[in-house]
């Protein structure tokens, strides 16, 4: 594949979602490459506005308040990323679940006031495709889309560059999402290095965040922090179906056996990669070619 | 969405359960009548105000219109395709089924879809500022009055639960005392400009140019005006100011910053800056009286009481906050919401608690001036005193001396 030489490389930093966000934009000229990133931070407040559970005008909170009481219409962005999520939900077997955020709240990662402490579960969430309603069954019901929302993000800004005619940049949100195109981007993952080009990326786990040593991943089989003990990271197609996978992964993870569904997704997804490490060094790296075939790699970092 | 999109109904259709729980509890409520609806220019903030649309229960987004390709594919997408494609806003118009019309194209081609919109019997939701001209922005008056139907102007602050409390506060209740003086500022660091292919240049960079707007003070300035009008009922005797192109030498023919000082009656002061090279202030308004002082923005408002004044009745109750050494009331969303706990939205309804000012505004269209032919917050009468404020204040500021305004350049004049 032939790459575009550009004449400049700028970055730019801004902070949105509790994280900062970094844009690395390559291209000819300055301004053009300073008033797109302009645009980009404009439209990720926007998403920040609309997705954020912590900022009480947002069409989240809403939905929060709201669809106990009377089935919400969302946005249809908004609605098929909860689509998605739902989709996903079933997919992992319940482990990403954007209701089991309120079950954290107990455990210190948030403070605010929790509304009927432990009820969580997507099976309270109801989605009507053809109308863009969404309904919960108890007022205890909160979604909080966390790393789903910074993902969706991403892709809607990767779009956004698109359309400008950026050829080539990588935009991360904290150490969470991120996603590149127009260049081969390097990766670190513990001690190798992978490059991405036009794919999704997801870091979840322990040891990339933990309060006290607890996961700040809650696990919605039992609405206590995961005893996960390792990192995952995910490249896919999108940076929100890398979260979605990494962050499930995550939760859950059984080093020596992967669990059945990732196994089953990536046969049906194909151009997946997985790489797990735990602290001991220990690692498992998963891809899955374009026919689906999946490839297991285990090894020990040195 | 990208691919993941595609990927998504593909994994749908592999996915073990069709999760189709309860979902005849979403058969109640939401069984408004609905309201045909077009909308003409789904830029980036058409786009923004088509995403609360499609959020505010009975809205049926018909139609859409845009010249921009790209826009007009992003538009239909987002309708999910049910809404039908113009690229000529006449053809729209001529729809008799469309009841109403939200508009957001630049700024020089309000007054000619307005009026055209109105002419055809449709409620109008026009984006700010209302023209670019004076003369433009009567004649849009002028047909509301001619025709009857009413047309809302998009300076969203007249939805806003916190202005709205300042607006009581100031203007009802007198909590600042005798306001004398104003002080508005809209502090951005970007050039404006939008890298696009050189045939769409003035099509998507159409603030840059004269023919098409008026820059700073039509695009940002007009809100704030717009604040000042409201809360003294009030408008400008004269305007004085600098500004120029003094920064981004591209081409561009309105300027990259504006200061300038409204006179009002009685000797009150509006002092009014937008720049573009340094964001440090942001936006917001201050408002001086001889008892208090009245910060505001669209997050919240804080109070700061003169040392000599009395406290207000309620400060003890209020919630405070120390900025720079000084304690201030804060008023903000969730304290409106307080005052209103328990009162909870009927079905079918959006409340303001939770909505941004967009969304309250497109709410208050919807609701209030469709469906009921209420007055809009935000009518022609307002609207049209604001633009003649802030192109006075341009004016002012092109021939470098002070813009006189006589009460006849604020009236709408005959039909």
């Amino acid at each position: 594949m032939h790459y575009h030489t550009h004449t400049m490389t700028l970055q730019f930093v801004h902070n949105a979602m509790g994280c900062e966000w970094d844009l690395t934009l390559a291209g000819e000229d300055r301004q053009t490459l300073y008033d797109v990133s302009v645009e980009v931070w404009e439209l990720i407040d926007r998403l920040d506005g609309q997705l954020s559970h912590y900022k009480e005008k947002s069409e989240i909170s809403y939905i929060n308040a709201v669809a106990a009481h009377e089935p919400v219409l969302v946005e249809p962005g908004l609605f098929q990323l909860l689509l998605f999520a739902r989709d996903m939900w079933e997919l992992t077997d319940g482990a990403l679940d954007i209701t089991a955020g309120a079950a954290g709240r107990k455990w210190g990662f948030e403070t605010g006031l929790l509304p009927s402490e432990g009820v969580y579960g997507m099976s309270h969430v109801t989605l009507d495709p053809d109308r863009r309603l969404i309904a919960f069954d108890d007022p205890g019901v909160r979604i909080e889309l966390g790393a789903l929302g910074k993902g969706y993000a991403v892709d809607r800004a990767i779009e956004l560059l698109g359309e400008r005619g950026i050829k080539a940049a990588f935009l991360s949100a904290g150490a969470s999402s991120a996603h590149g195109f127009g260049k081969p981007w390097p990766i670190r993952i513990g001690d190798r290095e992978v490059t991405i080009d036009n794919e999704g990326v997801s870091t979840s786990g322990p040891l990339e965040q933990s309060i006290e040593g607890r996961s700040h991943l809650i696990d919605p089989a039992t609405g206590e922090p995961s005893r996960s003990d390792v990192s995952v990271t995910v490249l896919a197609l999108t940076a929100l179906e890398a979260e979605a996978l990494s962050t499930a992964v995550a939760l859950r993870p059984t080093p020596a056996s992967i669990p059945d569904w990732l196994l089953s997704y990536m046969t049906l997804a194909p151009g997946i990669r997985v790489f797990v490490r735990d602290r001991s060094g220990g690692r498992t790296a998963l891809s899955s070619d374009e026919q689906g075939k999946v490839t297991r790699e285990e090894n020990h970092e040195t | 969405m990208r691919s993941e999109l595609t990927r998504r109904e593909f994994l749908v259709v592999t996915a073990a359960t069709a999760a189709t729980i309860g979902l005849s509890r979403l058969s109640f409520a939401q069984d408004v009548a609905p309201i045909n609806t077009g909308f003409i220019g789904v830029g980036a903030q058409g786009q923004e105000l088509l995403k609360r649309c499609l959020r505010i229960p009975g809205v049926n987004m018909k139609a859409i219109c845009d010249i921009y390709p790209p826009h007009y594919n992003q538009a239909l997408k987002m309708c999910a395709e049910k809404a039908k494609g113009y690229t000529d806003y006449r053809q729209l118009l001529d729809d008799k089924s469309i009841e109403c019309v939200l508009i957001a194209t630049p700024l020089y081609m309000h007054a000619p879809m307005v009026i055209d919109a109105l002419s055809a019997g449709k409620t109008v939701f026009c984006e700010k500022c209302m023209g670019r001209t004076p003369d433009a922005a009567r004649k849009m008056a002028q047909a509301v009055e001619r025709t009857g139907k009413w047309l809302q102007i998009g300076h969203q602050r007249s939805a806003s639960p916190i202005y709205q409390q300042a607006k009581k506060m100031i203007a009802d209740e007198g909590v600042l005392g005798k306001v004398t003086h104003a002080r508005a500022w809209w502090h951005r660091n970007g050039s404006w400009r939008r890298n696009v292919e050189p045939k769409y240049e003035k099509l998507l960079n159409w603030r840059l140019y004269k023919e098409y707007s008026g820059g700073l003070m039509t695009e940002l300035g007009s809100h704030q005006v717009h604040l000042v009008n409201w809360f003294t009922g009030e408008v400008p005797m004269s305007v004085v100011g600098y500004g120029g192109i003094d920064y981004y030498k591209d081409g561009r023919e309105v300027m990259d910053n504006v200061c300038c000082t409204f006179l009002y009656p009685d000797g009150k002061k509006l002092y009014y800056s937008s720049i573009q090279t340094n964001q440090f202030d942001g936006f917001g308004e201050e408002f001086m009286g001889d008892k208090g002082t009245l910060v505001t923005s669209v997050e919240k408002g804080l109070l700061y009481k003169e040392p000599q004044a009395k406290d207000v009745a309620w400060a003890e109750e209020a919630k405070k906050e120390k900025v720079n050494g000084q304690e201030a009331i804060v008023l903000d969303a969730s304290e409106t919401k307080k005052k209103k706990a328990g009162e909870h939205t009927a079905a079918g309804t959006l409340g303001a608690d939770n909505q941004d000012d967009y969304m309250s505004e497109l709410v208050n269209f919807f609701d209030d001036v469709v469906r009921k032919n209420k007055r809009p917050l935000c009518d022609h009468v307002d609207a049209f005193k604001v633009a003649v404020a802030v192109l006075g204040a341009n004016k002012a500021m092109e021939i470098g001396t002070k813009v006189q305004f006589k009460p006849s350049d604020f009236e709408i004049g005959s039909k």
